[in-house]
């Protein structure tokens, strides 16, 4: 965003930059005021134990050690499943939205606008998705959608309680996640595409490129790196923050913590035992899980010769 | 002659000797069995162990009464035994002395083919023929009849005929009827016989075939096919917490069940006997499934193995072994009463102090009395430490008292993943208590560290005579491919432009790569940690291992060329050599990586492993495809093609290399005959 170069013409020098700060204030402060101090306070608040009412007592690392040792929910369900639903929900999603994408911009303008809205769509609405949509279709009883068709089909012979077993929970939740990961990613990869140079495709054309796949892998994704990166890391960044899916299915604490994400754990802690300083902890790793991930991504799709 | 005299005598002697061994012999194997016990070892495998019961007692009449035909049996635990004497319509009590104690139901009873004695000595008779269960009191008066349930239930058109019964504490009888699928018939003493329901039916198995079968064949071919009707089951017993154990033959994974109250089963699988004939509850949270061959089965509430012994006789009328069982039991102190019909006998089993041993630990184990029940399990292991299923208990009560070192090693013994992983966790975080901090501290340290040096050489240049150093070993010609290696592992399609165009292709480069690969193979099969090991512990193969490795490559390599060359592929031996080697850096790079990680990972956090295995053979197979393609300048149809094809001609490779080794050993059988002969006929 703010990329500050050393200006090194005389003007700025002699103005003392105080323009320039100027501009940048109001962004400055909003950026400071709900995203920068947050993030200090939550760091410094994971070093404490606080319950919201009384003042915070400082404990040092005590957090993070019993996170790492003592917390059996969070190393034996939250981080598995965390992983596992942001590898299938970010990974899956990206190819999938990259791949949807590009055949929707192989139609022309109109029907790509309508199938790109719809895809959109799901990333917006999944709260009444929820409960218009999937609640029913894994309905627990035999009127349930899913159940219903697998007795119709004579593979099942009694209803299977969906949303409360722990073996089906999780891959319930990375559907799910799947059908709504078509977010901004989507659309910027939609636009990365369209924006790509028709006489580069003419001149792969002359040189003996035959197929749409070639097209594809030699001039579409290396025009397209910067969206690419940027949808890349949205969807690592949407895959770990998401939560929303198993507290709508199933509520929070999921049944045998079998969907518990990261983001679950924290609210856990944070809204209903009101462990702030623990909660704070758990989120901190998270930013730290997340930057991991982010840079990983980085390095694999820029190039730095 | 005088030789020969003295021959005569010294074999005489030493005839006598051995008759004297023998004889001795004799006396100290009196106790031998005409059966051999097995157990079920850590990996699932069946291993002979020690005699766990020995042939005791044969029971052939109580006083003057012989038994014809009888179909059940049921002891007591003061020993009565109650046996349902089918062909003289009547049921016998006696004792293991062979006495009679008293005889019920003659004149009343048709067929009994099941009887079961409650705590209060109420006789419940299932009589097939009579189409009713009866009841009577414990000095032979009949109390109850119970015929065929008026509830509708029931099914109107279905007829009732019991065969098996067990009642429970609150006098609640569940009968097994002949040809009736639907479950055992569940009734209540209430109001002369109310009719409760049906209770732990089978399920019928369906298939994937007949899931297909019935989603694409129409109504009236479906009608057609022959209707998949679930078994019934053949025989029950009941414990004394009321849960009720159930056998059904045909039932391919599911033979024993054991249902709690709502008809649950509470096992996983088990599958060792075939045809089940009878099951008893055992006095230690045991059960005993009794084989209509004559074998035993005893299972843990588990359903894990614990014992098999017994067997079928064939003729030589050897004590212990059976021909027809048709019912089994066991009384309070842990005899097992064998009924065969076949021979009219009541076989009686006697456990060994070594089973007793078992008995006591699994018993104190079970109520929770960890540190005492390790005192038999120390008994049993001096007996045999290589029972697997003694260290697997060992293991868990160390867990449960918290020793988890010692239940790490007990665990590691039985083969017991799921102790091991659980100790290990254990073992891990007190580490990370311990030590979480210093830990941190040093990793930090050391990328402090990295980046201060990396600083100075910035400003002050401190690595440039090492940076020199691998500079020029860069230039070197192994080395540049080497390092080209992981250029090829990122940009496969540049990378092969490389090999094709640009001489990148050698034979050093890959060679070394391929030795490692193979050192990495190795090691990681062999040395990984205990819960990532796929092959049995103390067990080495890596001859044949290398052998793999290096024969898998070779055919790769050569039938590759074989097929790239008549379908105008541009590689040559060299590089398709140089493309297959390259294509297994993935794994070399990672392999490390699940080396460390197998060793410090417990069974929670497996996931991790199989996802760098998923990313290791997807990157593989990627690197390997796209090196064929690009290399030899293939089409992606083109591709699909050669690969087919190379497989196809591995095949063909192996089968032809395999004919003529048979030849070969035709050719050699008949050399070596013939020089035999050769021998055999100048020799004379």
């Amino acid at each position: 965003m703010s990329k500050e170069k050393k200006p090194k013409n005389k003007i700025a020098k002699r103005e003392n930059n105080k323009h320039g700060y100027m501009f940048v204030a109001p962004y400055a402060i909003v950026f400071a005021v709900f995203i920068l101090i947050p993030v200090v306070l939550a760091v410094v608040l994971s070093f404490t134990n606080f319950n919201a009412i009384e003042w915070p007592s400082w404990v040092g690392f005590l957090n993070y050690i019993t996170l790492l040792t003592s917390d059996e929910v969070f190393m034996q369900h939250v981080l598995p499943n965390t992983v596992v639903y942001a590898v299938a929900v970010g990974v899956g999603g990206y190819v999938l939205s990259f791949i949807l994408a590009w055949a929707l911009c192989n139609l022309t303008r109109i029907p790509r606008t309508i199938f790109a809205l719809i895809l959109y769509s799901p990333s917006m609405t999944t709260g009444v998705a929820m409960t218009v949509l999937w609640k029913v279709i894994f309905s627990g009883d035999q009127t349930g959608l899913l159940n219903s068709w697998l007795m119709n089909l004579g593979i099942i012979n009694e209803p299977i309680i969906w949303l409360v077993s722990e073996k089906y929970l999780l891959p319930i939740v990375i559907v799910i996640g799947l059908w709504s990961s078509m977010g901004i990613g989507f659309l910027s990869m939609i636009a990365g595409i369209l924006n790509s140079d028709e006489s580069l495709y003419e001149a792969a054309a002359i040189d003996g490129v035959k197929n749409r796949f070639q097209e594809m892998i030699y001039i579409t994704i290396p025009q397209m790196k910067p969206q690419m990166l940027f949808a890349a890391v949205m969807a690592i960044v949407g895959a770990f923050q998401n939560g929303l899916i198993s507290t709508l299915l199933t509520g929070n604490p999921s049944p045998g913590y079998a969907a518990q994400l990261i983001v679950n754990h924290i609210e856990d802690y944070g809204f209903i035992r009101y462990e702030m300083g623990y909660a704070a902890a758990v989120s901190v790793v998270l930013l730290l899980i997340v930057q991991i991930f982010s840079k990983a991504a980085n390095s694999l799709l820029t190039e730095k010769e | 002659m005088r030789m020969n005299k003295r021959l005569i005598r010294l074999s005489a002697i030493f005839l006598a000797c051995i008759m004297i061994v023998l004889g001795t012999g004799v006396l100290t194997t009196y106790a031998k069995t005409p059966y051999k016990t097995y157990t079920e070892d850590g990996y699932g495998y069946i291993r002979e162990t020690q005699t766990a019961y020995l042939a005791y007692e044969t029971i052939v009449k109580f006083g003057d009464r012989f038994f014809k035909n009888p179909s059940d049996i049921c002891v007591t635990d003061d020993g009565e035994i109650y046996v349902a004497d089918t062909g003289n319509a009547r049921i016998v009590v006696g004792n293991l002395q062979s006495e009679e104690i008293k005889t019920v139901g003659e004149g009343t009873l048709v067929t009994p083919k099941g009887v079961f004695v409650t705590e209060n000595k109420h006789i419940y008779v299932a009589d097939r023929d009579a189409e009713a269960v009866f009841e009577f009191a414990p000095d032979g008066t009949l109390l109850n009849t119970y015929g065929k349930p008026s509830s509708p239930l029931y099914g109107d058109d279905l007829s009732f005929l019991p065969i098996k019964i067990v009642v429970n504490d609150a006098g609640i009888m569940y009968v097994v009827c002949e040809s009736n699928t639907n479950g055992i018939v569940e009734i209540s003493p209430s109001d002369g016989g109310t009719f409760l329901g049906y209770f732990g039916t089978n399920f019928a198995s369906s298939s994937l075939k007949t899931i297909i079968y019935r989603a694409i064949l129409t109504d009236e071919q479906r009608a057609k096919m022959v209707s998949n009707i679930p078994s019934t089951p053949d025989n029950m017993a009941i414990d004394d917490k009321g849960l009720i154990y159930t056998i059904t033959r045909g039932d391919e994974e599911h033979t024993l069940k054991r249902l709690n109250i709502a008809g649950k089963n509470l096992i996983d699988k088990t599958d060792w006997s075939d045809i089940p004939a009878a099951v008893a509850a055992g006095n230690h949270d045991n059960v005993y499934v009794a084989d209509q061959q004559g074998y035993i089965y005893e299972y843990n509430k588990e359903g894990e193995l614990i014992f098999v012994f017994g067997g079928l006789d064939d003729g030589t009328q050897r004590v212990g072994l059976s021909t027809m069982v048709t019912g089994v039991a066991v009384d309070g102190s842990d005899r097992i009463y064998m009924l065969d019909s076949d021979k009219c006998q009541i076989q009686v089993y006697e456990p060994t102090e070594f089973t007793n041993l078992l008995h006591q630990a699994l018993y104190l184990y079970s109520k929770g009395r960890y540190t005492e029940s390790k005192e038999p399990l120390t008994q049993v292991l001096a007996m045999n430490s290589m029972f697997d299923y003694a260290n697997k208990a060992m293991g868990r009560a160390y867990f449960q008292e918290e020793n988890y070192e010692m239940a790490l090693k007990y665990a590691r013994l039985a083969k017991d993943y799921e102790g091991y992983s659980d100790a290990y966790w254990e073992v891990r975080n007190l580490w990370l208590k311990r030590n979480l901090v210093p830990f941190l501290l040093i990793v930090v340290g050391l990328y402090v560290l990295v980046k201060v040096m990396k600083l100075l050489d910035k400003k002050k240049g401190i690595l440039a005579k090492p940076k020199a150093f691998f500079a020029k070993l860069g230039q070197k010609k192994v080395f540049a491919n080497l390092s080209y290696a992981k250029y090829y592992m990122k940009h496969p399609i540049d990378g092969s432009y490389g090999i094709a165009r640009e001489g990148r292709a050698s034979w050093a480069a890959p060679t070394i790569l391929l030795v490692i690969f193979i050192a990495e193979f190795v090691i990681n099969k062999y040395l990984c940690g205990f819960l990532q090991k796929t092959i049995r512990e103390g067990r080495y193969e890596i001859v044949s291992d290398i052998g793999i490795v290096v024969i898998v490559m070779a055919a790769l390599t050569a039938c590759n060329y074989l097929v790239c060359t008549i379908n105008e592929g541009e590689g040559t031996v060299k590089k398709i050599y140089t493309y297959f080697c390259y294509s297994l850096m993935p794994y070399i790079c990672l392999t490390p990586v699940i080396f460390v990680l197998s060793h410090v990972l417990t069974n929670n956090e497996q996931f991790l492993i199989t996802l760098v295995q998923i990313v290791i053979v997807v990157w593989v197979a990627v690197l390997g495809i796209l090196g064929i393609k690009e290399v030899n300048n293939y089409t992606p149809g083109e591709t699909f093609k050669i690969i087919c094809l190379t497989v196809f001609t591995i095949l063909i490779m192996a089968l032809l290399i395999f004919i003529v080794y048979v030849l070969w050993a035709q050719v050699f059988e008949f050399l070596s005959a013939l020089v035999g002969e050769v021998v055999y006929r100048i020799g004379y």
